[in-house]
């Protein structure tokens, strides 16, 4: 059989060479943040750079600890982040699932309307967004982030979940409410497992854009010990010297625990996606 | 185990009038079988019953029970959807002890229930599998279980049997046959299907544009059709209609179409003397119609009187063997009849035919709008 030409006639090692190749340039930033993290201060500057540390040492981690508030910016950050996911979670699944199950006048145009909203870039909102929260006494208060967040993540949370809602069919719900479920129970029981991979989706997109987030925090939040990572560290470079090995610490610290938890999350994410199928 | 009862039952989507004020009762223990071409309003009916679907107006009544305001689930009845509608990430034990759970049964109690009617229905060596690791015919089974697991008072089927194959289809009109007899429940069935209809209902309702077109057992519809929709809708192949009037001549009654003209028996000339002179739509069944040249050969007796002014002539223009039988379309004037014929019959398309019909099971329908039954008794 002849084969096709052009780019897929590359051949499969060609593409694994390439593929190797992009991982290396967008994974080597990561890469050369942790190993500063684990540098002495003298070695970070040497020239020419040393690929891995040739001392490795953990005083960057002692004195970011120590001298900046990382702790207290790291429990703000979680908490700022799971009342989100939590928030978008119960407001997302709720608003979706009335926008599919609910028969109501211009349901679809208020569909729409939602996606569009979402082509707001969250910078030209921020300052409305930071008068509101002034006139109703939020501002400087992890409320406000958590609203904020929230905000930003619902229309693409209720998009989201609304594809998944739709693709469960309405007999399933039917036959639980007939075998005894309330509606609560049947969405409970029924609706929320097989929208799992979906519900892990928008929970996941809601963490990393508020774990992430600095523009909304650096506007809305003006006390140091109410800070969140991203703007916290940040603030580190206002030092007359910029500790680069303390910043890098910090750096990996935002970075780590959280890739950690999604590589966990993303095997039960494609474990959900498996159950989904409803009729073979 | 209850009677249910449809009064004045309505059901509007906006505009649309789906189940125009229907009246009906199904006794304690009936296989009740809704039957009738799509957007007929059964479907919609059956979710009524079930308490999917709110009412318009009018009155459910299940047991003494009106029902009209409770939710699903204090209806205590059971269902099977017709594309079964299993919780796919749960067991299949899972799915037959959901409805006892949510009813309040303990671990305890639920087991032996779950191990009962999976037994019944043989399909205790699936209990730990999922929805998508079974055939459509077991998933058919699962979905009855879950419905006969917790022995509700009435059991609800919405075309439970389309997605399965026909063979298939056959085995479980039967199995379904069985589990009425076996738990003497009352049983709603709603399908598009006639043959189901006939086969599995001891009480057949003929639904149309939302109305009630008539109820009786299946014998009952097939002898004695109400109207023309039904006559044409319960039998297949489907009867032979024919427009034609009702003569009176020197040497009886006759019905006179346009490419025939036969007698009808003296039996039914009274009963039809009100519509002497008026046009009608003649009926016959592909059945009630024989070949005269194998009616003579074999001296038949199945007529009593082989009158030879009862024959029709037309040219065979398609046959359809089937083994026991045949059908055989038949050309007569610019119609074509359909009849059910002896495959031992020698037949070639193109050649021409004579047809006894058996007037006595002649079938005669109003031609103006109702197209009702003109009664002979």
């Amino acid at each position: 059989m002849k084969r096709a030409n052009g780019f897929f006639n590359l051949g499969r090692q060609k593409v694994y060479w390439l593929a190797l190749l992009l991982v290396l340039f967008s994974a080597f930033p990561f890469f050369w943040m942790v190993s500063t993290a684990f540098k002495p201060l003298r070695e970070i500057f040497v020239y020419p750079p040393t690929f891995l540390p040739q001392n490795a040492t953990l005083e960057n981690f002692g004195r970011l600890f120590e001298q900046t508030r990382f702790i207290a910016y790291f429990k703000n950050s979680i908490i700022v982040s799971s009342s989100a996911v939590l928030l978008t979670m119960i407001f997302g699944a709720a608003g979706a699932y009335s926008l599919t199950r609910f028969r109501f006048k211009g349901r679809d145009k208020i569909a729409n309307l939602i996606l569009f909203t979402y082509m707001f870039a969250p910078i030209m909102i921020v300052i409305p967004f930071y008068v509101l929260i002034k006139q109703m006494g939020l501002a400087n208060t992890h409320f406000a982030l958590v609203l904020a967040y929230t905000a930003l993540c619902l229309p693409f949370s209720l998009w989201m979940l609304r594809a998944f809602f739709q693709g469960i069919p309405l007999a399933l719900e039917e036959a639980a409410l007939i075998d005894g479920a309330s509606r609560l129970q049947a969405v409970l029981h029924v609706i929320f497992p097989l929208a799992l991979p979906g519900l892990i989706a928008t929970g996941i997109f809601t963490f990393i854009l508020a774990w992430n987030d600095y523009i909304f925090c650096r506007i809305l939040i003006s006390s140091d010990e109410l800070k969140t990572l991203p703007v916290g560290i940040a603030d580190l470079y206002n030092a007359t010297v910029i500790d680069w090995g303390m910043i890098m610490a910090g750096g990996m610290l935002i970075t780590v625990p959280v890739l950690i938890f999604f590589m966990y999350i993303q095997r039960y994410l494609i474990a959900g996606w498996g159950a989904g199928a409803i009729k073979g | 185990m209850a009677k249910i009862t449809l009064s004045k039952l309505t059901k509007r989507f906006g505009e649309y009038e789906a189940v125009k004020g229907i009246d009906l009762t199904i006794a304690d223990g009936e296989f009740a079988v809704l039957v009738g071409p799509s957007g007929c309003g059964k479907s919609t009916t059956l979710r009524m019953i079930a308490g999917l679907e709110e009412i318009t107006s009018g009155e459910i009544t299940i047991g003494d029970t009106v029902v009209n305001d409770l939710a699903p689930k204090h209806r205590d009845i059971a269902m099977v959807f017709q594309e079964y509608a299993l919780y796919p990430h749960m067991t299949v034990r899972k799915n037959l002890a959901f409805g006892l759970k949510m009813r309040g049964y303990k671990k305890g109690e639920q087991a032996p229930l779950v191990q009962e009617a999976a037994n019944m229905l043989g399909i205790s060596e699936l209990l730990e599998r999922k929805p998508r690791e079974l055939s459509g015919g077991q998933r058919q089974r699962v979905a009855l279980g879950r419905a006969i697991v917790r022995k509700p008072k009435a059991f609800l089927f919405d075309e439970p049997l389309s997605n399965l194959d026909a063979k298939l289809r056959v085995q479980m009109r039967a199995e379904l046959s069985r589990l009425h007899r076996r738990l003497a429940t009352t049983m709603i069935y709603v399908t598009h299907d006639q043959v189901e209809a006939m086969t599995m209902g001891t009480k057949i309702v003929i639904m149309k544009d939302g109305l009630i077109q008539q109820v009786g057992s299946p014998m009952e519809v097939y002898r004695r059709p109400l109207n023309q929709f039904v006559a044409g809708f319960i039998g297949s192949p489907a009867m032979n209609f024919f427009k034609a009037m009702l003569v009176q001549r020197a040497e009886g009654v006759y019905v006179e179409a346009a490419s025939f003209r036969v007698p009808v028996p003296e039996r039914l000339c009274g009963p039809y003397q009100c519509v002497l002179g008026r046009e009608v739509i003649f009926g016959i069944r592909p059945e009630d119609i024989h070949s005269f040249e194998l009616l003579q050969q074999q001296q038949s007796a199945i007529l009593p009187e082989c009158r030879a002014d009862s024959m029709i002539c037309g040219e065979v223009e398609v046959i359809e063997p089937l083994g026991p039988e045949m059908l055989v379309l038949v050309k007569c004037g610019d119609q074509t009849t359909v009849v059910r014929l002896d495959p031992r019959l020698d037949l070639e398309v193109g050649q021409d035919i004579n047809l006894q019909l058996d007037m006595e099971k002649m079938h005669l329908f109003d031609a103006a709008h109702p197209h009702a039954r003109i009664e002979a008794p």
